[in-house]
């Protein structure tokens, strides 16, 4: 693949939009943006995120939390920045949340200065990209405070016996180098790649317990984990990280449970019924194979068809057919079938999927 | 007589039909380039999810443009585009220089494909009128186009909020598609 080091925006933007300050667009208010402003660290609409496109990569470069996939490098200034911290920033130098003026707040002196804060914080000190990741991690694995739960090195042991149980699992804790009163629980499931990561983490953590600085202390964990997961590997991506295939090959403990905790998820993976959306697919397919829909005008039947094909492709952006292959079976053939009825209501002959 | 000679001259190159493929990455300007030539008009455009399809007219040639989304996740799904395609028109943000290798690379990518095997290339260094755009030259070079040899290819500068270019490189497509497959 053409990109390096990429993550599923699912798990990079988990935290970010939770936090309220980013839960509305930068320039207008709108609620939930998906959009985002790189150059400046901030949350947008659709709609602003078009002004800002147009006023060219060197004032505003935009990327969708849906439709793009994200690098760290893309990543940092959005977990330095934040619409919090940027309009902090503008009201001081005079620019109020008025959207009208977009064009020259963004060509501003204030933005020059604010881009130029943000680029350098976000590249940073990280030449070492094992400590990159690590710190990465810190920033969007869930972050839970809880005092009732303690650390279990039979953890390994239980899993086998109770696979759905997360305490068991994954209970072990989290704590981040630099904040040692801070405690970082993995949420109760959602994404399986990010909390067996989490409990990669916690086993190093409980080895090595304790260090004063934070730098020796990370040092010693990249070391531990990442050398004994990729020996004389010069860098690690995302995908040797999460990818399913080297969890599994590597570590065959925790394969049957794997398989499980997968198999649950099929039917709401990633918080979507895949079932229904395998039934719609189902469904409209059926319907225009009728032979009464010859009578349903053209463009009518590619407008159901297009937009089913939003709805089966959106909600897993990040892993196309034609790259590794959805994850999820069911989603998987719902998006075969649905790829093939838009290009036959587009007169283009069937796709034969090689694999 | 003149009547008759375009008569004459059409029943000989006229009505053919071309499909092409604008493809690019994210907010190079596909979708205010395939509008400026339909329509002749600068469009306020949204990012496309899916696709913005058009015929144009242009010497004779009916043009069946197809405006693919170039956002990353989306990018996989040109494939569903390529079969039976003539020409695709690849559109670089010449202004985005951090970004010119993933434009490299997704370009090498499109021509190594099966289904485009048979297609020529036109490249559109677009955005020339903003700071810092690197010049048809040096897109040439960022994007390695001395390596393409068993296709017809060509570049030009374009500005499609102005119009400038659009029009000599559906010139050069045209002419092309004409000497080509006749």
């Amino acid at each position: 693949m053409a990109y390096d080091d990429l993550i599923d925006n699912y798990f990079a933007f988990r935290n970010l939009k939770a936090k309220s300050e980013n839960k509305e667009c930068f320039d207008c208010s709108a609620e939930d943006p998906t959009w985002t402003s790189v150059t400046y660290g901030i949350f947008l609409c659709m709609a602003c995120a078009c002004t800002h496109r147009s006023l060219g990569v060197h004032i505003s470069f935009v990327r969708s939390t849906k439709f793009d996939t994200w690098s760290p490098k893309q990543l940092r200034p959005m977990m330095f920045g934040g619409n919090k911290r940027a309009q902090v920033f503008f009201k001081q130098h005079g620019w109020t949340d008025d959207g009208a003026k977009v064009k020259a707040k963004y060509t501003s002196r204030a933005a020059d200065l604010y881009r130029q804060i943000l680029a350098k914080e976000a590249i940073g000190e990280y030449t070492n990209m094992e400590l990159f990741w690590k710190h990465l991690m810190e920033e969007l694995l869930p972050k839970e405070t809880s005092s009732a739960a303690s650390s279990s090195p039979k953890a390994s042991n239980a899993a086998k016996e109770n696979p759905y149980d997360q305490e068991q699992l994954f209970g072990t804790q989290l704590r981040c180098p630099d904040a040692p009163a801070k405690l970082y629980q993995p949420r109760l499931y959602v994404d399986p790649r990010v909390d067996l990561l989490s409990s990669w983490f916690a086993d190093s953590n409980s080895k090595k317990s304790s260090s004063s600085s934070w730098k020796a202390h990370v040092e010693e964990e990249s070391d531990h984990v990442a050398r004994r997961k990729f020996p004389n590997a010069k860098s690690i991506s995302s995908d040797q990280l999460f990818g399913y295939e080297n969890i599994s090959k590597t570590r065959h403990e925790e394969k049957d449970m794997w398989t499980s905790v997968k198999e649950k998820m099929y039917t709401t993976y990633l918080g979507v019924d895949v079932y229904r959306l395998r039934r719609e697919v189902t469904e409209l397919k059926q319907r225009l194979e009728a032979p009464e829909a010859d009578a349903i005008p053209l463009a009518t039947r590619r407008k159901w068809v297009s937009k089913l094909q939003v709805e089966v492709f959106k909600h897993d952006p990040s892993t196309g057919i034609f790259g590794c292959g959805a994850p999820c079976p069911i989603l998987y053939s719902a998006q075969l079938d649905v790829v093939n009825l838009f290009r036959k209501s587009v007169g283009l002959e069937e796709y034969i999927w090689d694999n | 007589m003149g009547i008759l000679f375009t008569r004459m001259f059409s029943s000989v190159f006229g009505n053919k039909e071309a499909r092409i493929l604008v493809l690019g990455l994210d907010n190079a300007g596909k979708t205010t380039i395939l509008y400026r030539l339909q329509m002749g008009e600068v469009v306020s455009t949204i990012p496309t999810i899916g696709f913005n399809v058009e015929t144009v007219q242009y010497n004779n040639i009916k043009f069946q443009v197809w405006d693919l989304g170039g956002q990353t996740s989306i990018r996989p799904y040109w494939r569903c585009y390529f079969p039976n395609t003539q020409a695709v028109i690849y559109v670089v943000d010449s202004s985005d220089t951090d970004r010119i290798g993933v434009a490299k690379e997704e370009f090498h990518a499109i021509l190594e494909e099966e289904e485009l095997k048979g297609a020529m290339v036109l490249i559109f260094a677009n955005k020339q009128d903003l700071p810092g755009a690197l010049d048809d030259a040096a897109v040439t070079e960022a994007l390695e186009l001395h390596k393409i040899k068993s296709r017809q290819w060509a570049i030009f500068k374009t500005c499609a909020v102005k119009g400038e270019g659009l029009f000599e490189g559906l010139d050069w497509l045209s002419n092309t598609l004409k000497s080509g497959s006749g």
